[in-house]
């Protein structure tokens, strides 16, 4: 028998008491686990919206303004620097991507990581009409935007077929199958695109090989999307690292919608927090009456303890030894709860996505719940040291 | 042994303070049994309660064993009370909680002595309990709570036993078991003191002091110690010839005749 054993065998007689105590802690509890829950099936369905949509990295040729002076005037700027990439530093750019990220993830994978996506944007004339027309590997250009839909047609599928971006089909009167002309070379069109709200539907994509070979650009491309197949790459690592490694480009990171979302789930989850932060505060308030009442209650048996020969700070650590248990238990119960609610009503905020357990979030749970507690206590357990063996002890006479 | 002088207790402050006790002067030696005697409220359990430690002198010195413990902090004079001093209250008040061997041995978890069984088993031992040791407390007679209590405040071999009343809530029967208790544990050397309202319980001790409005009236040695005979259950006739008048029962000639012979009152 030692001190726990003595208020463990006290906390099992005195069941309504402490399952009001261990309620109040779990309240709080079972909200953050919840709302922790409900996030984390969040955030990982929008990484998967990020892991979908659009590259990472978006990589141009570098080039500098330089202002022109003469004379104390300013002539102008020009721009230093090639205004092209060259096709051969493609597998160098694949090379440093994939290897940043085995590196940084952990991947022992020996096959291409990245999609590495070049495009050459050029100026094209289409029946008396100035248009811009994108070459694009097909493969590589279809992997990265996965979300392109077709109101009409199909998907390029051959050397001379063209793919029409919604606004330019509609403005050229482009429809799938029609041949057009673009800057001396025939093209059939395969598809139009759905309208997607981006750049791309002002476009004309053909592939990248035959608009080299009719615009005399061979080993040309304007830039490159890259785009790295992995949940928590390192991007602006691999920006910095093309950048410095490959002379004439510049990579920078692209922000997509869904990581500002992203953002947005994140001050959510703040924000939700916080409120599950004043539960807890308010179950902290809730123990630490529930104890103070049982120190009233207790007075008696206090002063007798102490009469005994129990000394102040063993009647601490009794309080403090309940104020744990009361944790274990409500933290305990506390993550249950919180589960069952998260998986309750994460599918309704989520869309249908489910949610599943989180297992880590035990040990959290339990450790919060006994911090809360103990801290809860931690003021009536020095009332009850504090009080005078002789008040006490004529509370029991 | 334990030595008060001069000591007084008072509550409140100003218009409002109390004199519980009023420069009471007067020494405990070892071995002694006193009983405190006087009306409620005058002053027998904040006496109690300074010679235990568990209450603070206002004015005067405490003294035992000749070191000032009025002077001890609250944690100094927990583990000095610890091994010295032990308290038996008239409620019992054991933890339900607990078996009646974890009950005795209490005392020995919070001086940091662990959980020693067998010292507690003697002790139940000594007050005849010992089959009672895994019963908890709601499953025993008055009597033999208060016996468990005695033994929890033997369990750490004390010099000074106090008593808060300990028989104030027994029966008749139970109430004679426990002062035998008593007498027998002063008669082995330990020292008692006592509080009671009752005067032939009282006589028990081997001193009385007598309170009156926080100031001791008298101290006294008791001429003639022992229980007085009550008529028992099994038809013998054990007390005063008052006492069993008051209750109605008639004394044989024969009684009568063998009272005067015992010298009983």
């Amino acid at each position: 028998m030692n001190l726990s054993t003595i208020v463990l065998k006290d906390m099992a007689r005195r069941k309504r008491r402490v399952a009001h105590s261990v309620l109040g802690v779990s309240i709080g509890i079972m909200t953050v686990i919840a709302m922790l829950t409900v996030a984390r099936a969040g955030e990982s369905l929008l990484r998967g919206e990020m892991e979908r949509y659009g590259p990472n990295l978006t990589v141009v040729p570098a080039t500098s303004r330089l202002d022109v002076e003469l004379g104390g005037l300013t002539m102008g700027s020009v721009t230093v620097g090639d205004t092209i990439i060259d096709e051969s530093v493609l597998p160098r750019i694949q090379q440093v991507a994939d290897d940043l990220i085995r590196h940084d993830m952990g991947i022992d994978d020996a096959g291409p990581i990245a999609i590495v996506a070049p495009r050459l944007y050029l100026p094209a004339s289409l029946e008396g009409r100035n248009v811009t027309v994108v070459g694009v590997s097909p493969d590589q250009e279809k992997a990265i935007r996965v979300w392109w839909g077709f109101s009409e047609g199909e998907y390029m599928d051959g050397p001379d077929s063209v793919v029409a971006g919604s606004v330019a089909a509609r403005s050229l009167g482009l429809s799938a199958g029609r041949t057009v002309s673009l800057s001396g070379h025939d093209f059939t069109v395969a598809g139009v695109l759905s309208d997607s709200g981006s750049n791309d539907d002002y476009l004309l994509f053909v592939p990248l090989t035959t608009l080299q070979a009719a615009a005399g650009k061979e080993g040309q491309v304007s830039s490159v999307d890259v785009r790295a197949l992995c949940t928590g790459c390192p991007v602006e690592k691999i920006a910095d690292a093309l950048s410095s490694n490959i002379a004439g480009i510049h990579a920078s990171a692209v922000r997509q919608v869904a990581e500002a979302e992203l953002g947005m789930w994140h001050s959510m989850r703040s924000i939700v927090l916080l409120l599950a932060s004043v539960t807890l505060l308010v179950g902290l308030f809730g123990v630490m009456n529930s104890m103070s009442a049982m120190v009233l209650e207790r007075r008696k048996d206090i002063g007798i303890m102490r009469a005994v020969g129990a000394s102040r700070r063993q009647i601490v650590s009794m309080f403090l030894y309940e104020a744990a248990a009361l944790g274990v238990l409500g933290g305990m119960a506390g993550y249950l709860a919180g589960l069952l609610l998260a998986l309750a009503v994460g599918p309704l905020v989520l869309g249908g996505v489910a949610v599943t357990p989180v297992l880590s979030y035990v040990p959290l749970a339990v450790g919060l719940a006994g911090a809360i507690s103990m801290l809860a206590a931690l003021h009536p357990a020095l009332d009850a040291a504090r009080m005078r063996v002789a008040d006490a002890v004529r509370t029991a006479s | 042994m334990l030595e008060l002088k001069n000591v007084s207790r008072y509550y409140g402050e100003g218009n409002a303070r109390v004199v519980a006790l009023d420069r009471v002067s007067t020494v405990v030696e070892r071995g002694a049994f006193l009983s405190v005697m006087g009306p409620s409220g005058s002053g027998k359990s904040t006496l109690l309660n300074l010679m235990g430690g568990v209450d603070r002198v206002s004015e005067g010195e405490i003294l035992f064993e000749g070191e000032r413990f009025d002077l001890l902090s609250e944690e100094e004079l927990t583990s000095f009370r610890r091994g010295r001093l032990a308290y038996v209250f008239q409620q019992y008040h054991l933890v339900p909680s607990l078996t009646v061997l974890e009950n005795v041995m209490l005392p020995l978890v919070f001086r940091g002595a662990g959980p020693d069984t067998s010292r507690a088993g003697r002790v139940l031992d000594r007050v005849g309990l010992r089959h009672r040791a895994s019963h908890r407390p709601s499953e025993l007679s008055g009597g033999e709570q208060q016996r468990v209590a005695v033994a929890r405040a033997l369990v750490n071999d004390p010099a000074l036993i106090l008593a808060d009343e300990p028989t104030g809530n027994l029966d008749q029967a139970s109430g004679r078991q426990v002062m035998n208790l008593f007498m027998e544990l002063n008669d082995e050397g330990r020292a008692i003191v006592m509080v009671t309202h009752n005067p032939d319980l009282a006589h028990c001790a081997r001193e009385l002091l007598e309170l009156s409005d926080g100031r001791v009236v008298s101290r006294s040695v008791v001429q003639k110690r022992g229980l007085p005979a009550v008529r028992t259950g099994d038809g013998t006739v054990d007390g005063t010839q008052a006492e069993l008048q008051a209750a109605g029962i008639g004394l044989s000639v024969r009684e009568l005749a063998l009272e005067g012979e015992n010298g009983t009152r």
